[in-house]
This record gives structure tokens, C-alpha cells and sequence, in this order.
């Protein structure tokens, strides 16, 4: 039993860290001396100039001229000095700020330790409960004709006796008819979505009923009128798995991951016993506010 | 340049050598891999036939897309203190059409999808804001955390916000408070920008660029960049965002470029730049003569010409293309303007800071620092976006979501004050507030390197909110005929150049023709008139400017008069009811221009402006949803108009 557990314990963070902690504060207190005596010396070693050097250069872009570099070790220094004569006074003991890096540091580390790799049955369930947000959109080919308001007396009747021509088989193209537009006459594999965005909800409505490879209309746009031919239509459809599976397991790892926060969170917060007092008057205050 | 403009029409040539349309036939199937390879198979694989159409899918683009390349989340410290919850992931996700709930409680959607977003939340303290309203201990021991917290709490999140932004400008936020680079909670805020990104990011539907904003804003002056990654999160990741605040951060766009500089040698990515704003800038956004200390020299205009290839021309707090003072003939000059003074209000503004502030004098400038420095500093194109700070991108008149989480829908907006400083009396209201903008880029397909690479190459424009197409090119040889073609960008690739373009080398006596093009929104107004700005370089050093009206609606009733001036459109706007019809204007404009002015000896620039028929503004739109009385002097109504990239002439 005994062993389980040490062996349980051993592959817990939260030992991990503790017990790193524990052995940087056995050394610090060895070599600094302890709170009280204070030690005179400070010693910035290269290897944390390097560092600081290396910290500048991640946030900046690039590495530090010889006198900003200079300034960060006068700095380094000077929060030495500092944080060792506050320790010296005891104020690193319940200090919120300490507190809080060591939280912070913790949440990393609570981070850090969580496995990423679904199981195939687990990656296909979360695919299958999220199919619509996998969904591949249906895709329409087509050309089309435009009739501007503008530049015809009835472009009603100009588009109908155009419509005429072109089933009539009179010409191949529409090429010699209609108006100049600054979008394309033909579009391949454009999205439902894609069609409404360049041509409005009721023009993609209306083109989602046509039959494929017949000239129809005119079809009203919100620029004017227009002879449409479907060429070929893709219907919305499930994805399969293997098209989308990069994006699944990124999502999969995204909410896994917090999943996993969470659940180590709860975990710790077991092992406490907690009250908080929260005061009546101060909550129904902050509700009213809220509203 | 003119290799460039020779490769162009070359490569534009060769596709466009097919221009029929041919019928298609569905894509044949892959012949399988255990049959063997017969000559029929293979020609099977590799169709001879062109493509059903000639141009989808080519290197040029044949749809402009439409996105917002500037929104804070409440990840952005100041849109936290607003009272933003929404993160980077609801943006993408609000911008790809979904409907959401936005952070004042309310339902909110698109009316259409955006096809691309960056999401840029302010670098310094990026994540502080979630932390502040979790009240995190290390927040709450600092006596101004401790007070922003507790204003936050009691519902003055406005209030707090303003300090908040207020305290950054005047340097004077507590420095142990600071989220920066290097912290494990700002490493992670990064990090999570990043993640929602790649999440959301949808190779031909929907591009989620990984970015933010640098904001240096010392003394309250707006020198704010947008940084855009072309590259993926294995890239972006490798780096944590360049702040202001010292040691780790500048307030030089200087230090800027060189962090973007480092960032490209190390991982062998792009990066651009976009600062926007000018008009709060009180006179620095675009200096002539110094720039933090330094005098101007060839070097800072290389840099700068290299690292921001265009301008947020408009967004919501106000439009930045010209100011009336600069442009006393242009009657379309006085658009959303914002100069009561700075970004915080700390200073009133004065009108010699104008010229430095806006667009069109900066390409102005441009020309000059060009002809003394071998370089124009200012040659950007244009886009808009929206700044908003509430992770929702909706900035159209009748779905305007608000710029900051306070000024979502609600029946205040129409009479509060959207900040003030008392001591300097500058005093913004929140009806002043634009819904505006977005980018429209014309890219080759919808993925982040290819609206990368074309806002790169400046074949953008920008609009206060509509989704107007713009289509614009210049070269020598355009006829009237090119404008009477079914699909005018044909010639417009074969013969020029498009927006962003250069042209030089003129032909013996040939003045430059532009082919210029815009459609209607297809679910907006129709379209009052197509103008080209062109502003030039004299003998003398001096900059001029030209509005030409080039096209316009009704145009067989509605002639110019006697000293040229176009009559206005007329008005259908029934503000009450907050509709219009589009009875008047035209649903598309085309035209040819070629430049009456033309001195082949004279650096010059031109852009497009397409101007809508008059239609409601939001605040029309919110007085009759909510009933109230807006104060007086509110404007009612507006015309949105769009702005392309500049074309260049160089002698």
C-alpha cells in the first residue's frame, strides 16, 4: 500500500513542485545564510545575464546593445537588493503577490502535464456529436447574364428575349447579351453562403431551386436581373472524419485541455476544507448594480 | 517598377487566352491506383479542357473579400474594462455568422458572414482584463488595481476603463501591475490568441489571422499599429507581441519595425504593419520633418514604406481620409470627422496638426519627402476596419453593435457621452461614434497567405460598412470601349494595373487612363457617383489636389453645371422610419478617365471614392427601435462611400 502511494505521489505535480521547492528554499537558506543575516554579496551570474539577455531578445526581437544590457543587470541588481531586504522583514509571507505567482506557476505546470492524443473511438465521438460544425457546405457552378435596370427601358423584356435566344441554341454563350458587371460571369464551386454574400439572400434562394444545365430566368439580384445557368451543384453534406481531422483534434485538444484544468483544479480543491464568508449586503449590492 | 507593370499585363495575358466560357462537365474521377496508366487514364488526370471558368481560381483574383482586420476582445485590457467577455474564439465565430450572445446579454448576428477577422487585442497587458474582473489577488494588492476592481464591480466598468486608458496614455499605470512579455499569464493570453486563431481558421471559407495592436499613445497621441501575421501559429508562437511600455517595450514605431525585422529573420515569416487613427494623433501620425527626435532620412522612409503597406482609413472613431479644413473644395470632405483633440482629450486639437494627421495630405507628403529622401514614406493603400472593442464586427447603420461593450444596443447611446476631459473641455458623444468600417481585399482565394499577400501588395480598399465592390486600374492605353465590356477587369489586368499599383515611363504624349468600376451592396443603397483624387507634385516642390466626379447615377437627368459641379443625388431617407429607397442613384457604375492634367514630368497619385445615395446612420435606426430623442445637432443620416489604394505615377 505504502508503496502505491509513494509511487501515486511521485507522479503528482504538485509533488514535483513542492519538493523542488523545498529544495530551493534548503539551498537558498544555506548558502544565503537565512532571513536575519543577511549575506552582503551579490553575485548576478553570467548564466542569468544570458537569461535576461534571452528575455529581451523573445520580447524585443533582438538582443540587447551593450548599455540596455548593462540597465538590465543595474535592474536585476536593485530587485535583488530589494527582495532580499524584504525577506529579510518577513514580507514575503502572506503577501497576495507571491501568492499569486505561485498560483500562476502551479496552473502552468497543471497546464503542462495533461495528454493530448485522443483515442481514435474518442476523436470519432466528439466528430459525430459536432457533425453540423463539421458540415461541408454545398457548392453551386454557374454562369449568369446581367440585366441593369439602368441601361435598358424593360430589362424585363430585354432578358426574356434573350433567354429566348439562348435556349433556342442560337448562341453557345451568353457573351453578346447583357451588361457590364464588375463580377464575374461564371463561378466555379461558390459556397450557398458565398452566392448570397455576392449576390443576395433571394438570388441564392432562387438559385438553389434551379435545374442544372438550362438557361432560367431572369432571377433578380440586388444589383438588377440576371439569366442564370446551373452547371453543376454539390449539395451540403456531412464531412467524413479523414477530411476534417486536423481541425477535430485541435478542438478535441482544446476542450480536452480544459476539461483537464478544471478536473485537476477540483482535484487539488478537494484536499481543503473551505469557507468563505461572504457578506448578504455586499452580494445583494453588487446584484443591484449588475442590473 | 515598370517590370512590374509589364509582368503583370504579361501574366494576365497568358490566362486570360481562353476567354470563352466553356460547358463543364463534372471533374472526371482519378484514375484508380491499382489499373494501369494508359495514355486515356492520364488524360483523364490532366484535362485539356480550361477550366469552366477561366479566372476562379487563377492568380488573379476575381471577388474581393470582406473582413476586419482591427477587433479587441475582452482580452484588450481597455474592452475588458468595458465590460467585454467575449474572447478571441466568439469573434472569429461571430465574424464566421454565427449568432451569439453579446457581452450586455443580448442576441447578435451578422447579417452575412465576414470571410476574414483579425483579432487584435492591445499587446500591453494583454489577459490583464480577465484577471482584473476574476479579481485576481495580485490585481487587488495594488491600491489602483484594488480601485479599478471595485469600480468594475459596482457597475462603473465605463469609468474604470477610461482611467484605465487614461493611466496607460499618461504613463502613470503601476508599473507592478503591468501584464508583459515574459509573464506567465501574458505568455498564456498569447498563447490563447493564437490557439483561437488556428481553431477558427477555414482555408477557403473563413481566414482567422493571428495579430495585435501596438499601441503607442504617449501623451495621449494615437500612434497605434495593427501587426498581421501571414504565417500559422508555429510561427506566430515562436515570438510574444511588442509592447510599449519600457524597458521591454517602445513607444517608437521605430522599435516596432525593427521587433518585426527580428521576428522575420528568426522564424522566416511576414509580418505587416497598419497604424490607424491619425486624427488622434494630434499632428504625429505622419511627420515631414522629425519623428522622436530624429530627423527624418532615407532610412525611416525605407522602413516605413517597407513595414506599413496601408492605412485604416476609417473605423468607428472617425473617418481619416481628409479633414474640410485641408480640403476646402472637396464637398464630401466633412465625413465622421473626429478633431476635437487627441485620443484620451488631454490635448485640443489645432489645425496645424491636420496636415499630419490624414490620408490624403500624407500621400501628399509622400510625393514631397519622396523627391528629398529617394523614398515615399507614405505610399500605402487603404482599407477600413472597425477598432470595435467588443469582439463582435458589425458596423453596418442597421446592425451597428457598438464600438465599446457600454455602447451595444441600448436606449443610452443615443445621449451619452462617450468620453470627456474636463480640463481641456474635449467632450465626445456616443452618437458620434462611426459604424465603420471594413477591408475589402481582392485577393486569389480565401486562405491568410493570400489576403496576406494582396494586402501586401495593396489591392485593397476600405468602406465605411457597406460591401460595395470596387474595382480600379490604371495604365496607358484604357478606351471607353473597356467599360462597355461584360467583364471589365479583363482589360483591366491585360492593360494596367490595379489599385495599389505603380505606373511610370509615360508614352510620348499619353496622359494615364483608369478603368474604374463599383456595384451596390447587394443588400444596400444604390450608388450616387465614382470620383477620382488625384494629388501631384509641383516645379516648385508644392503638393496640389483634384476632385473628379467620373461616373454617376441618373446620369441622363442629372448633368453638371455651368462650373462643373455634379447636382447631389437627392435624398429618399425617411428618417422616422429609418428607410430609404433606391429610387435614385444606379445599382452600378463604370467608366474610363483619362487625366486632363497629366504632367509626365510630375509625381502624382490617384485613388478612387464611390459614394452611396444618402441612407439612414444608426442613430436613425436606434431612435426608432427605442423611442428616444436624439439631442440635438445629431446626424441622421449619412452616405458611405468606399476608398481605394492609391495608383502612383512616378516620372
Amino acid at each position: 500500500m505504502k508503496g502505491s502511494w509513494l509511487r501515486r505521489a511521485s507522479r503528482e505535480p504538485l509533488v514535483h513542485f513542492l519538493g523542488l521547492g523545498v529544495a530551493i528554499f534548503g539551498l537558498q537558506a544555506w548558502v544565503v545564510g537565512g532571513p536575519g543575516e543577511t549575506d552582503r554579496r551579490i553575485e548576478i551570474t553570467r548564466a542569468e545575464v544570458e537569461g535576461l539577455a534571452e528575455m529581451w531578445s523573445r520580447s524585443r526581437g533582438r538582443p540587447p546593445t551593450a548599455e540596455e544590457l548593462r540597465g538590465l543587470a543595474a535592474d536585476r541588481v536593485r530587485e535583488e537588493v530589494l527582495a532580499r531586504e524584504a525577506v529579510a522583514l518577513g514580507l514575503d509571507r502572506d503577501d497576495v503577490v507571491v501568492r499569486r505567482r505561485l498560483a500562476q506557476k502551479m496552473e502552468f505546470l497543471l497546464e503542462e502535464v495533461a495528454s493530448l492524443e485522443p483515442s481514435e473511438e474518442a476523436l470519432r465521438a466528439f466528430f459525430e456529436e459536432r457533425a453540423d460544425r463539421y458540415a461541408v457546405p454545398g457548392r453551386v457552378s454557374f454562369r449568369h447574364v446581367y440585366f441593369s435596370p439602368e441601361r435598358h427601358e424593360d430589362a424585363e423584356t430585354s432578358a426574356r428575349r434573350a433567354l429566348e435566344a439562348l435556349r433556342r441554341g442560337e448562341a453557345e454563350d451568353a457573351g453578346p447579351w447583357g451588361d457590364p458587371l464588375p463580377l464575374e460571369p461564371g463561378f466555379r464551386d461558390l459556397s450557398e453562403s458565398d452566392v448570397a454574400s455576392l449576390f443576395g439572400d433571394g438570388f441564392a434562394r432562387t438559385l438553389g431551386t434551379l435545374d442544372p444545365g438550362r438557361w432560367e430566368g431572369p432571377v433578380r439580384s440586388g444589383y438588377g436581373l440576371h439569366l442564370v445557368r446551373v452547371d453543376a451543384r454539390r449539395p451540403a453534406r456531412a464531412a467524413r472524419l479523414e477530411e476534417v481531422r486536423e481541425r477535430v483534434l485541435r478542438d478535441w485538444r482544446h476542450a480536452r485541455r480544459e476539461e483537464l484544468e478544471r478536473a485537476a483544479f477540483a482535484r487539488l480543491r478537494e484536499r481543503y476544507e473551505v469557507s468563505v464568508d461572504l457578506p448578504e449586503p455586499l452580494l445583494a449590492a453588487a446584484e443591484r448594480a449588475q442590473r | 517598377m515598370i517590370p512590374r507593370v509589364r509582368s503583370a499585363a504579361l501574366v494576365a495575358a497568358v490566362l486570360l487566352a481562353p476567354p470563352a466560357l466553356h460547358a463543364q462537365e463534372p471533374p472526371p474521377q482519378a484514375p484508380g491506383i491499382a489499373g494501369a496508366v494508359t495514355e486515356e487514364a492520364a488524360s483523364r488526370s490532366f484535362p485539356t479542357r480550361p477550366p469552366y471558368s477561366p479566372y476562379a481560381g487563377r492568380s488573379f483574383p476575381t471577388r474581393p473579400y470582406f473582413g476586419d482586420t482591427h477587433l479587441h476582445t475582452g482580452f484588450s485590457m481597455d474592452a475588458g474594462a468595458f465590460g467585454a467577455r467575449l474572447s478571441p474564439r466568439d469573434a472569429h465565430r461571430f465574424a464566421k455568422g454565427e449568432e451569439l450572445i453579446a457581452s450586455s446579454g443580448q442576441p447578435v448576428k451578422l447579417s452575412r458572414p465576414l470571410d476574414f477577422l483579425v483579432v487584435a487585442d492591445h499587446s500591453d497587458n494583454m489577459g490583464f482584463f480577465p484577471d482584473l474582473r476574476a479579481g485576481a489577488p495580485n490585481l487587488l494588492a495594488n491600491p489602483t488595481g484594488r480601485k479599478w476592481y471595485d469600480m468594475v464591480q459596482s457597475g462603473r466598468g465605463a469609468a474604470a476603463a477610461i482611467e484605465i486608458i487614461v493611466a496607460f496614455s499618461q504613463g502613470t499605470f503601476p508599473r507592478e501591475i503591468l501584464y508583459q512579455p515574459g509573464m506567465a499569464a501574458y505568455r498564456s493570453a498569447w498563447q490563447k490568441t493564437i490557439d483561437a486563431a488556428e481553431a477558427e481558421n477555414e482555408p477557403g471559407r473563413f481566414s482567422a489571422f493571428i495579430g495585435y495592436e501596438w499601441t503607442s499613445n504617449t501623451g495621449g497621441n494615437n500612434l497605434h499599429r495593427n501587426v498581421i501575421f501571414r504565417d500559422d501559429g508555429d510561427k506566430a508562437s515562436q515570438v510574444q507581441p511588442f509592447t510599449v511600455y519600457p524597458p521591454l517595450g517602445s513607444d517608437d514605431p521605430a522599435e516596432l519595425w525593427k521587433w518585426m525585422e527580428a521576428y522575420e529573420e528568426k522564424t522566416g515569416g511576414s509580418v505587416l504593419a497598419i497604424p490607424h487613427n491619425g486624427n488622434l494623433s494630434n499632428g504625429r501620425m505622419f511627420p515631414r520633418v522629425e519623428s522622436f527626435g530624429r530627423k527624418l532620412d532615407a532610412d525611416y522612409a525605407r522602413r516605413r514604406a517597407h513595414w506599413e503597406r496601408l492605412y485604416e482609413v476609417t473605423q468607428t472613431k472617425g473617418d481619416g481620409e481628409v479633414h474640410p479644413f485641408l480640403s476646402p473644395n472637396d464637398e464630401f470632405a466633412d465625413f465622421e470627422t473626429w478633431d476635437k483633440g487627441n485620443l484620451d482629450g488631454s490635448v485640443a486639437k489645432e489645425k496645424a496638426m491636420l496636415e499630419f494627421e490624414y490620408a490624403r495630405s500624407a500621400l501628399k507628403n509622400g510625393l514631397k519627402l519622396e523627391r528629398d529622401l529617394g523614398t515615399n514614406p507614405y505610399k500605402f493603400g487603404m482599407i477600413g476596419s472597425s477598432d470595435a472593442h467588443t469582439g463582435l464586427a458589425a458596423m453596418s447603420e442597421e446592425n451597428f453593435l457598438g464600438k465599446i461593450t457600454p455602447q451595444e444596443p441600448g436606449p443610452e447611446r443615443l445621449t451619452a457621452t462617450f468620453m470627456g476631459n474636463e480640463e481641456t473641455g474635449v467632450k465626445v458623444m456616443d452618437w458620434e461614434v462611426s459604424a465603420s468600417g471594413y477591408a475589402a481585399v481582392w485577393a486569389s482565394e480565401n486562405t491568410r497567405k493570400a489576403i496576406w499577400d494582396a494586402m501586401h501588395r495593396r489591392e485593397t480598399y476600405g468602406t465605411t460598412g457597406s460591401r460595395m465592390i470596387v474595382r480600379f486600374f490604371g495604365g496607358w492605353d484604357f478606351e471607353a470601349a473597356d467599360a462597355q465590356q461584360r467583364l471589365p477587369a479583363h482589360a483591366g489586368y491585360t492593360k494596367g494595373v490595379p489599385m495599389g499599383g505603380e505606373l511610370s515611363d509615360a508614352p510620348e504624349g499619353r496622359a494615364p487612363s483608369f478603368l474604374v468600376a463599383a456595384l451596390k451592396d447587394p443588400i444596400g443603397a444604390n450608388l450616387d457617383r465614382i470620383q477620382i483624387v488625384k494629388g501631384w507634385l509641383d516645379d516648385a516642390g508644392e503638393v496640389h489636389e483634384k476632385v473628379y466626379d467620373i461616373a454617376w447615377g441618373d446620369a441622363e437627368e442629372r448633368k453638371p453645371g455651368a462650373d462643373g459641379t455634379l447636382p447631389p443625388v437627392g435624398d429618399t431617407v425617411d428618417v422616422a422610419k429609418a428607410t430609404w429607397t433606391n429610387t435614385i442613384g444606379d445599382p452600378e457604375l463604370i467608366a474610363v478617365w483619362r487625366d486632363p492634367d497629366f504632367d509626365p514630368g510630375r509625381a502624382a497619385f490617384y485613388y478612387a471614392r464611390v459614394i452611396e445615395i444618402p441612407t439612414p446612420r444608426w442613430t436613425a435606426y436606434d431612435a426608432k427601435y427605442f423611442g428616444n430623442e436624439p439631442l440635438p445637432g445629431t446626424r441622421m443620416k449619412l452616405q458611405e462611400r468606399a476608398y481605394t489604394s492609391p495608383i502612383w505615377y512616378t516620372p
